[in-house]
Order: C-alpha cells, then sequence, then structure tokens
C-alpha cells in the first residue's frame, strides 16, 4: 500500500492504517522532538501528541498537500507548546536545580572515532544545544531531516526568503559558537 | 558578485538551492576568490559534521503507545493535569505578573496586549517573547525555556 492509500484509509479512520503512517515516520519526528526538547521523556510524549493530533485532525488534511510538511507543522507546535509549559513548571517550582530539561545528549562512545572527530561533534552538541530554539529548528529540518527550502516553509509557515536568512543566521551562529568551542578547548580545530 | 554577496549566497548554494544563475555567478567568484572558497570550504565541514550528528529513533513501544491512545486505551503522558497541581491559583499569579511586565513592554513598542481575560500564554508566540529586552520576563522565558549550558 502507497502513502496515499494509507492516507486515504486512515481519513476514514482506518487505525491500522495509519500505524503504518507511523511506523514509517516515527523516528524522524521523535529526532526532531528529541532536538528541540533536549530530553528523551519530553521528546516521547511530544511525539506521542503529535502523532495522535495527527489522527484526530486527519479529517481537515487534504490528501494533495504534503503529509510529511502537515506532520512535521504538528510536531514544530507540540513541541513549542511544551516549551510554553516548561516555562510556567519552572516558575511553580523552586529553582533548586532540578532542571527540566538535559540539555543534549553527548555522541554515544565510539572507539573507531578519531579523537578528533569525537572532540568536534562534542563541540557541536554544545553549539546546538546553545543555538535560540529557532535557529535550532531550522538546522534541524535542513541538516538532519533534510527538508528542501520550500518544505521548511511550509512547516514553519513563512516564506523562502526567511528560511533562508534564517538558515544563513543560524549557521553563522553555529561557526562563531564552533569557534570559541574551539579556542576555550585548545588548539583543536 | 562582491564577497559579501557570495558569503549570503553560500548557505544556499551548499543546500543546492540557488538558481542557474546566481549559482554559476558564485562558482566564478569562488575560483578566483580564495577568501570565498576558504569560506566554502568551512561551510561544508560543518554540513559534513552535521551529518555525523546523532540520529534518535522512537523507543521501543513507541508506537504501540500512541495506538492505545487513539484507540482510548490510554492517556497522554504528560497532559495538563500531570502539570497544574495547584496551577489555577499559580497561573493567576504568574498571568498578572507577565500581563503587567508584558503589557508594560509591549506597549513600550506598540503592539497591542494580549486582551483582557485570553489565555495570556497562548496568545504570546516565540517571536513576540524573543523581541523583548534583556532582563525582562519574556527574557526570562527564553533563559528557562534554552536548554542548560
Ligand atoms: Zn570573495
Amino acid at each position: 500500500m502507497d502513502e496515499l492509500s494509507r492516507l486515504r484509509r486512515a481519513k476514514e479512520g482506518d487505525t491500522a492504517a495509519f500505524g503504518e503512517l507511523l511506523a514509517q515516520y516515527q523516528d524522524r519526528i521523535f529526532n526532531l522532538c528529541r532536538y528541540l526538547l533536549g530530553n528523551r521523556q519530553d521528546a516521547e510524549d511530544a511525539a506521542q501528541d503529535a502523532f495522535v493530533k495527527a489522527f484526530r485532525g486527519l479529517k481537515r488534511f487534504e490528501p494533495a498537500a504534503s503529509f510529511s510538511t502537515w506532520l512535521y507543522r504538528i510536531a514544530v507546535n507540540t513541541c513549542h507548546d511544551y516549551r510554553r509549559r516548561f516555562f510556567l513548571r519552572s516558575l511553580l517550582h523552586a529553582p533548586d536545580g532540578e532542571s527540566v530539561l538535559e540539555g543534549l545528549p553527548s555522541p554515544a562512545p565510539c572507539p573507531e572515532t578519531a579523537y578528533a572527530a569525537r572532540e568536534s561533534l562534542e563541540a557541536l552538541r554544545a553549539a546546538l544545544t546553545a543555538l535560540p530554539v529557532k535557529l535550532r529548528l531550522v538546522i534541524i529540518l535542513k541538516e538532519l531531516e533534510g527538508l528542501p527550502y520550500e518544505d521548511m516553509a511550509a512547516v514553519l509557515e513563512v516564506s523562502v526568503g526567511t528560511v533562508k536568512s534564517r538558515l544563513f543566521r543560524a549557521r553563522e551562529e553555529l561557526k562563531k559558537k564552533m569557534r570559541s568551542q574551539g579556542t576555550k578547548q585548545g588548539p583543536e580545530r | 558578485m562582491k564577497c559579501a554577496k557570495v558569503a549570503k549566497s553560500l548557505s544556499p548554494y551548499v543546500d543546492g538551492e540557488l538558481g542557474e544563475t546566481e549559482r554559476r555567478e558564485v562558482e566564478t567568484h569562488l575560483a578566483q576568490c580564495g577568501r570565498c572558497a576558504g569560506e566554502l570550504a568551512e561551510a561544508r565541514r560543518l554540513q559534513q559534521l552535521l551529518s555525523q550528528a546523532e540520529r534518535f529513533a522512537a523507543p521501543p513501544g513507541f508506537r504501540a503507545e500512541v495506538m492505545a491512545r487513539i484507540d482510548g486505551r490510554s492517556s497522554p503522558g504528560l497532559s495538563w493535569s500531570a502539570v497544574s497541581g495547584g496551577m489555577a491559583r499559580a497561573f493567576v499569579v504568574v498571568a498578572a505578573i507577565t500581563a503587567g511586565v508584558m503589557s508594560g513592554s509591549l506597549l513600550a513598542r506598540g503592539i497591542a496586549p494580549p486582551q483582557k481575560g485570553a489565555p495570556l500564554i497562548e496568545t504570546l508566540g516565540l517571536e513576540v517573547f524573543e523581541a523583548l529586552p534583556p532582563g525582562s520576563l519574556g527574557r526570562a522565558y527564553l533563559a528557562l525555556t534554552e536548554e542548560r549550558r
């Protein structure tokens, strides 16, 4: 069964067909949430919420549009909602260090990876974490999810020009942060 | 083409998102300008590094959990009720403080404050917060929602 037939059947309430769409997209959506929210548990909750919302909103979805774009948009908006909740939660709980956010994970130790490469990945991780969420989002959509500008514009509901300028800024910021990491960590870079 | 223009075009260039004409202009410039060629090399290095960044797969049981929620057999992991515990009262306080700070700084910028009684947080996009001056509650929001450094 191709995506379009799955979509048609899911729109009619066929949960098994939706399950196949879910299997097809779950890793991409989870990865996006993981990078946007910074910890596994919240990413899992948000990604689940996004799929449940998608299923419930499927009736309103036009199969002529791109399903993946629509799904990414729901996931991005869900993550923004979560971030607002973190803010409220953080105001309600004592600021004694028990942070809701863990930050992005370190790359898994891998003996084959050269030391220098591991160091750069570590610097990249730190730089990505420090990037404002709006800029981090375009980097994730482009570099990790591989979306073309037009799809990114549709996900973010902005113009292609805005995508272009935001990506430019994001890369400049990333480079700047990587450079300062390099100088902090010594001769590497 | 000038270096400044090329610098801005390198990002869409490495993404293969430049039109034919502009792409040729950039390439012509790159062939003659060592500085821009160096910038391109750095852009490609960054891209290469990002391609190695970890991809996270959905955890085991993810699909089953979503399907259970769709079939109404399970409740969501993080719902408002999970967060709320005393939230209603606290929210009034937070909203009052926020409204004070926000309307002040928003009015100063000529932006209409959120309507009274409207769910305040919902009406405020990230963009609004990011436009706020340092030290404001909006900035505090950003600081708090950014991951720990
Ligand atoms: Zn040049």
